[in-house]
């Protein structure tokens, strides 16, 4: 059983992208190439198009991808690959985050859903009478997507071994989706590449989830800490040049060195904290911390926080109001929680760029302001931002 | 264990926020799209300057869904220059998706027609064809067309 590398994996993620507007034989008078020319077999009817856009109006039917089978060493084995966020249909796609019962019966992305369900049919026809020992699903963004609910009906229908190779790829289905799918393809089976810069691997958020569960993924990145950006999320050249020289193992390997145990997130902590210790205002790598921080206090403060969220505050509250009013609960645990809470807004007030407050109590109302003020912050930014490139 | 992933997953959630008013934020500097980065170039037959072929010049932008054109003439030297084409959008500015820009650059010359240069570009960077050197080309119409990299066509990159 083969399995792609990450060289080939992000070639036949990248040429995919080809296919939006043209055959594959247009393809070939121009001289271009798939990525996977001497694994696959590829013509005209390896091709299938796809519907994405908005739940009525601005649909667009394109080219979404390829499935082909195997030559030489790949012999008896399949490529199901498919293309990412193009066009402003596609984005309409992404943006219908509703749940709908996904390809092995457990909720997923509508829109997701809704797109691969347009070509599902085209999948399941060139599987007809075959019995491939693998099937690799490979793509970026929507097409990591995609290529997740494609591994989702594969393994779910025993078409063959899956082997599931994204890049960038947003969240596919909530947490059942994600263990059922990994218990049926298996974690080992499922390699999740994200740039640790790219927003899209971050969306959509609660409830859901990355596959394979329980598994962090394998994080590259640009080595600058720099702000998050969506030329991060670029399949060329970003994850290209990121995956360049590396193997699986290599990956996993950076992986593992890349986690941070809650020891590290507290010396981060109290070191961003202590005073006179520079913190980049709007960088995205403190950012990262900031949440990651949120994530170990609150954990540290159990579960006693949301166990009574209902009870006290309204249904009107905001998601910045629960956070708040947990920070707050958590402070109250102990006097150890208390001083990450107190450090975390030093933090806050270094990444903002403010001078800090003096004599600061860790009230609801106190904490409320600095979330408020963090998010105050970028809303205006990101108001300017838009009028300006509106101009 | 399911309250901790709810507490992990509201942490998430509020770093999203954080992440994509960043990202947005990103658009001041994102003004500008560059669909064709400036082509200059010459073009010979038999080493001889090739004076009055027609350059055609083609791109379409996925994003945009956008076909254009334009063209050049080539002087008495076999010369010939095209501007960079930018285009702006504000969507496309900040929304994460995979630039494509599908380019074309055909030579007519004497009832003939020549690929000159097909690529697919895959950014908004100017000369982001080629890593940010800018194209400049020597097309000899004897030449079969081939694959230079990711370009295909008779033209060689000076």
């Amino acid at each position: 059983m083969n399995t792609l590398n990450p060289q080939q994996a992000a070639a036949i993620a990248t040429g995919v992208y080809r296919l939006m507007n043209r055959s594959i034989s247009e393809l070939q008078a121009r001289g271009g190439e798939l990525g996977c020319e001497d694994m696959f077999t590829v013509n005209d009817s390896s091709r299938f198009t796809g519907k994405s856009g908005g739940l009525i109006a601005w649909k667009d039917i394109t080219g979404f991808g390829y499935i082909a089978a195997g030559q030489g060493s790949y012999q008896g084995e399949v490529l199901l690959a498919t293309r990412g966020t193009q066009s402003k249909p596609d984005w309409l796609s992404n943006l219908n985050i509703g749940l709908q019962l996904g390809p092995g019966g457990y909720p997923v992305h509508a829109g997701f859903n809704q797109v691969w369900k347009s070509f599902a049919p085209e999948i399941m026809a060139f599987l007809r009478n075959r019995n491939p020992a693998t099937i690799h699903c490979v793509g970026h963004s929507l097409g990591g997507a995609l290529a997740t609910l494609g591994a989702d009906y594969l393994s779910a229908a025993q078409a063959g071994a899956v082997k599931l190779y994204t890049f960038g790829a947003p969240r596919t289905g909530v947490g059942l989706f994600a263990e059922s799918l990994t218990s049926r393809v298996g974690a080992a089976n499922m390699f999740r590449v994200y740039h640790t810069s790219d927003p899209v691997p971050m969306i959509p958020v609660f409830p859901f989830q990355h596959a394979p569960a329980g598994k962090r993924g394998l994080p590259v990145k640009n080595g600058n800490h720099g702000l998050i950006s969506k030329d991060a999320h670029s399949m060329d050249p970003s994850y290209i040049n990121a995956v360049a020289s590396l193997s699986w193992p290599g990956l996993e390997a950076a992986s593992r060195e890349a986690e941070l145990s809650p020891g590290k997130i507290e010396s981060w902590l109290n070191a961003a904290a202590a005073s006179g210790s520079p913190v980049m205002a709007g960088s995205a790598f403190v950012l990262k911390m900031i949440g990651k921080v949120i994530n170990w206090i609150l954990s540290k403060a159990g579960a006693l926080a949301v166990g009574a969220v209902g009870l006290a505050l309204t249904a009107t509250a905001t998601l910045l109001d629960h956070l708040a009013w947990m920070l707050h609960r958590a402070a109250q645990f102990s006097k150890e929680v208390a001083g990450h809470v107190e450090n975390l807004v030093v933090v806050i007030f270094k990444f903002l760029g403010r001078p800090l407050v003096k004599g600061m109590s860790l009230t609801l109302v106190f904490i409320s302001f600095v979330l408020d003020l963090l998010f105050q912050r970028l809303r205006s930014t990101a108001l300017g931002a838009v009028a300006l490139a509106g101009r | 264990m399911r309250k901790h992933v709810m507490l992990q997953c509201l942490g998430g959630s509020l770093i999203f926020a954080l992440l994509f008013f960043t990202v947005i934020e990103k658009a001041n500097a994102m003004g500008k799209l560059c669909v064709f980065s400036a082509v200059q170039g010459v073009v010979l037959s038999q080493n001889q300057p090739v004076a009055g072929a027609v350059i055609n010049r083609k791109f379409i932008w996925a994003w945009g869904k956008e076909t254009g054109a334009d063209e050049a003439v080539t002087d008495a030297n076999g010369e010939f220059r095209l501007p960079a084409i930018f285009r702006s959008s504000l969507l496309g500015s900040f929304l994460p998706h995979q630039p494509f820009i599908e380019q074309t650059l055909l030579i007519l010359h004497q009832g003939k027609e020549y690929k000159a240069w097909m690529f697919d570009k895959m950014n908004y960077e100017e000369n982001g064809e080629l890593q940010g050197k800018p194209i400049s080309l020597v097309c000899r119409l004897e030449n079969e067309p081939s694959r230079k990299g990711e370009i295909y066509g008779i033209c060689d990159i000076r």
